[in-house]
């Protein structure tokens, strides 16, 4: 069995990712995504125990043999420039170059704390909310109002509180005196004193406003997920959302692994937990009892195989490949990737696959031929 | 005396979840549930599929994690039993079980406390008149009714208005529940997808505050806006029977939007009832020496499993208000954290 585990990505969730992969005694290989990389993945074949990730470095072809792979690419932030409706104003900047500028001296924020500014800042003014997106303002309103001691209000269309007790947090920086009012659609108006921006409420007048940048997918995954023989949800993010595997990092590929924001909504608190978990589960399926097979798996019969590559086009586990075994070509179940979930059978032109186990249902055996 | 396991207490969803991630990892269980079957509260969710397609919801999650564990041999399970004292003593600890066949004393390495949680009692609002009027029920109530009674849920016709408010119980300081269940408003939608796709002409409307319904999960959220389900901001104020003879309520709320006070008559309201501490949180952490947190769930360190006991860990609902799908990766966290501080200790 393959100790060695590759990590896909670069930022905060992959250095997660890694940590909780050593800690459970693995040995990690970090891969780098993007057009300048070392390695330039194209392919992942075999399955979970001796994967091979194949691809090009310095111009040559090289495979990397690895036990399992753990995506943890992460998601974007929208620059704020690339947001059309938004006012472009030197009034108007993110959050993050805000968070950022909080301890530097002659900084926006530290003339905003000598002036007693009015701060606004809002969460998802142009796109649906985000966990992290909410969590960057609440933390950002907390220390503006504690350490700069300027007036903060923030704004928003839903609040999202519903993790690691944000609500308490939210009611505490409420008694601590930042406002909180609820968008409307207009947008912010900046003119050369200040910004107007229209709540629920009312309309507020500010010296400066934070806009927390959007998150979205990255733009590279269906790329990635073609390599690694995955797929990408109907909203961009790795993996279709279901609740089967969604929770637990898992794709559809077994030993094929999801960190952080490549497949979930969330912060960093909730980076760090999906890796523990993530790892957790590899610690399982790497050793020698946790690659048993399913209790039903798809088997074929080799001599009624035609060879048409329906099974290997159709399984959504990579779990079928050709393979030759006395003198014949026919199509092959990689038992440790099987799911048994059947999906070969329901294709196969010519009744070659079948299912095998202990634990084929009363409906499927009666079926049989 | 039984052997050197882990000793976890509860049977529900997190329970389970936790005791099988154990056995995978070759360390024996035994597992203590109060009730005379394993499955806890996550057994009476019903399924929320719209037209044959899934809301991923996961109320079926429960399912197989209960068959995996019933079939699996290595767990010791003790039905209809509660944990009477438990004590550390020399790297691990000692207790005491009170099962029907009398006290049964044990050892066990560690602890996983996966105690859950209760459903707030409606009738603690007492202005949405639960308890007092038969078209007002709560969401677990109507859970239970629909996964039990499938098609046949609702004693004569389908009703025609529909109203579901949320946060009752959640996200309410005055009550002394300031915090979000997470868990009410994605089956508060979910289910109100399932009843209008169930007769298309109901009309549902979805009281509420803030949808918490983030990134990925908001789906259900968007196809309910373009279902033709209303989402009012704010709550009613009351809810009163419409009149001496009519089964219907009226609804007094404030729009917001519109500015002024005005009312809506249903034949049901579901109110969607939050997550909150069992009563007798209180005696479990005594019972174990855990502290718990401002809002009376048990309190856990930053990594949300392991506890101020070295070797008492935390699995669902009793440390934070968790879907079936979340209890159920918590419990596999804290069987990991557990097994983790098992074996960096000296043997």
């Amino acid at each position: 069995m393959n100790e060695l585990v590759a990590v896909i990505g670069t930022g905060y969730d992959a250095d997660c990712a890694a940590q909780a992969l050593r800690s459970h005694g693995f040995r990690v290989e970090r891969i780098v995504q993007g057009p300048s990389a070392p390695f330039q993945l194209s392919t992942l074949e075999g399955y979970v125990g001796s994967f091979a990730l194949r691809g090009f470095c310095d111009g040559s072809l090289t495979a990397l043999s690895v036990g399992a792979v753990v995506v943890a690419t992460g998601n974007e932030r929208v620059p704020l420039t690339a947001l059309k409706k938004l006012p472009q104003h030197a009034r108007i900047v993110s959050t993050k170059q805000l968070a950022s500028q909080l301890t530097k001296p002659a900084s926006i924020t530290e003339r905003a704390s000598r002036q007693r500014q009015h701060i606004a800042l809002t969460i998802d003014l142009m796109t649906p909310a985000s966990r992290e997106a909410t969590r960057e303002v609440i933390d950002l309103a907390g220390q503006l109002r504690d350490k700069c001691k300027c007036e903060v209000s923030v704004l928003y269309r839903e609040l999202q509180v519903d993790t690691d007790w944000l609500e308490k947090r939210v009611r505490d920086l409420r008694a601590a005196g930042v406002a909180f009012h609820r968008l409307q659609a207009a947008m912010p108006e900046p003119d050369a004193e200040g910004i107007t921006i229209r709540h629920a409420d009312g309309q507020l007048r500010a010296d400066l406003l934070g806009v927390a940048q959007p998150v979205r997918p990255r733009r590279d995954h269906p790329a990635l997920a073609e390599a690694l023989g995955i797929r990408v949800g109907e909203d961009g993010y790795l993996q279709p959302f279901n609740v089967h595997l969604y929770h637990f990092g898992g794709t559809a590929r077994k030993g094929v692994y999801l960190v952080g924001r490549c497949h979930l909504d969330t912060d960093d608190s909730g980076v760090r937990q999906d890796a523990e978990l993530v790892a957790s589960q590899l610690a399982v399926l790497l050793t020698v009892n946790g690659t048993q097979p399913e209790a039903v798996l798809a088997w074929v019969d080799r001599a009624k195989c035609i060879r048409c590559l329906t099974c290997i086009r159709t399984c959504p586990h990579s779990a079928v490949e050709l393979a030759d075994a006395e003198g014949v070509t026919a199509a092959h179940v990689l038992e440790a990737a099987c799911f048994g979930c059947g999906m070969c059978i329901a294709n196969c032109p010519v009744q070659a696959i079948s299912m095998r186990g202990q634990a084929v249902p009363a409906w499927l055996q009666e079926a049989a031929p | 005396m039984t052997s050197h396991g882990v000793l976890v207490i509860g049977g529900g969803i997190a329970g389970v979840s936790a005791a099988l991630a154990l056995t995978e990892r070759d360390v024996p269980v035994t597992l203590v549930e109060r009730d005379a079957q394993l499955g806890g509260q996550a057994s009476s969710v019903c399924c929320k599929a719209v037209a044959g397609r899934c809301q991923q919801c996961g109320g079926c999650l429960y399912a197989g994690q209960l068959q995996a564990c019933a079939d699996q041999t290595r767990i010791d399970i003790q039905l209809t039993t509660t944990v009477t004292s438990c004590n550390p003593s020399e790297g691990g600890f000692r207790y005491t079980l009170c099962t029907l066949d009398g006290s049964l004393e044990g050892t066990a390495s560690a602890v996983i406390l996966a105690t859950g949680f209760d459903h707030v009692n409606a009738r603690t609002k007492g202005a949405f008149g639960y308890g007092l009027l038969p078209a007002i029920i709560s969401g677990d109530e109507l859970e239970r009714r629909l996964s039990e009674a499938g098609q046949a849920a609702f004693d004569t016709d389908e009703p025609r208005q529909v109203a579901f408010i949320q946060c009752v119980g959640s996200r309410d300081e005055q009550a002394g529940r300031g915090w979000c269940s997470q868990v009410c408003c994605r089956y508060g939608v979910r289910l109100a997808r399932l009843l209008k796709a169930r007769s298309p002409n109901t009309v549902v409307t979805v009281f509420r505050m803030d949808i918490q319904h983030c990134g990925r999960d908001s789906q259900a959220f968007d196809l309910a806006q373009k279902e033709d389900i209303t989402f009012v901001t704010g709550l009613p104020a009351q809810i009163q029977r419409a009149g001496a003879h009519n089964e219907q309520v009226l609804l007094q709320y404030d729009d917001i939007h519109a500015g002024q006070y005005t009312s809506l008559l249903a034949d049901l309201v579901v109110l969607s009832t939050g997550i909150q501490p069992r009563a007798d949180a209180a005696a479990t952490a005594d019972l174990f020496g855990l502290e718990r947190n401002a809002f009376g769930f048990m309190a856990s360190a930053a990594d949300d499993v392991r506890t101020a006991v070295p070797g008492i860990y935390l699995a669902g609902c009793c440390q934070a208000p968790r879907s079936i799908a979340d209890s159920i990766a918590h419990a596999r966290r804290a069987a990991a954290a557990c097994l983790q501080d098992l074996q960096e200790q000296p043997a």
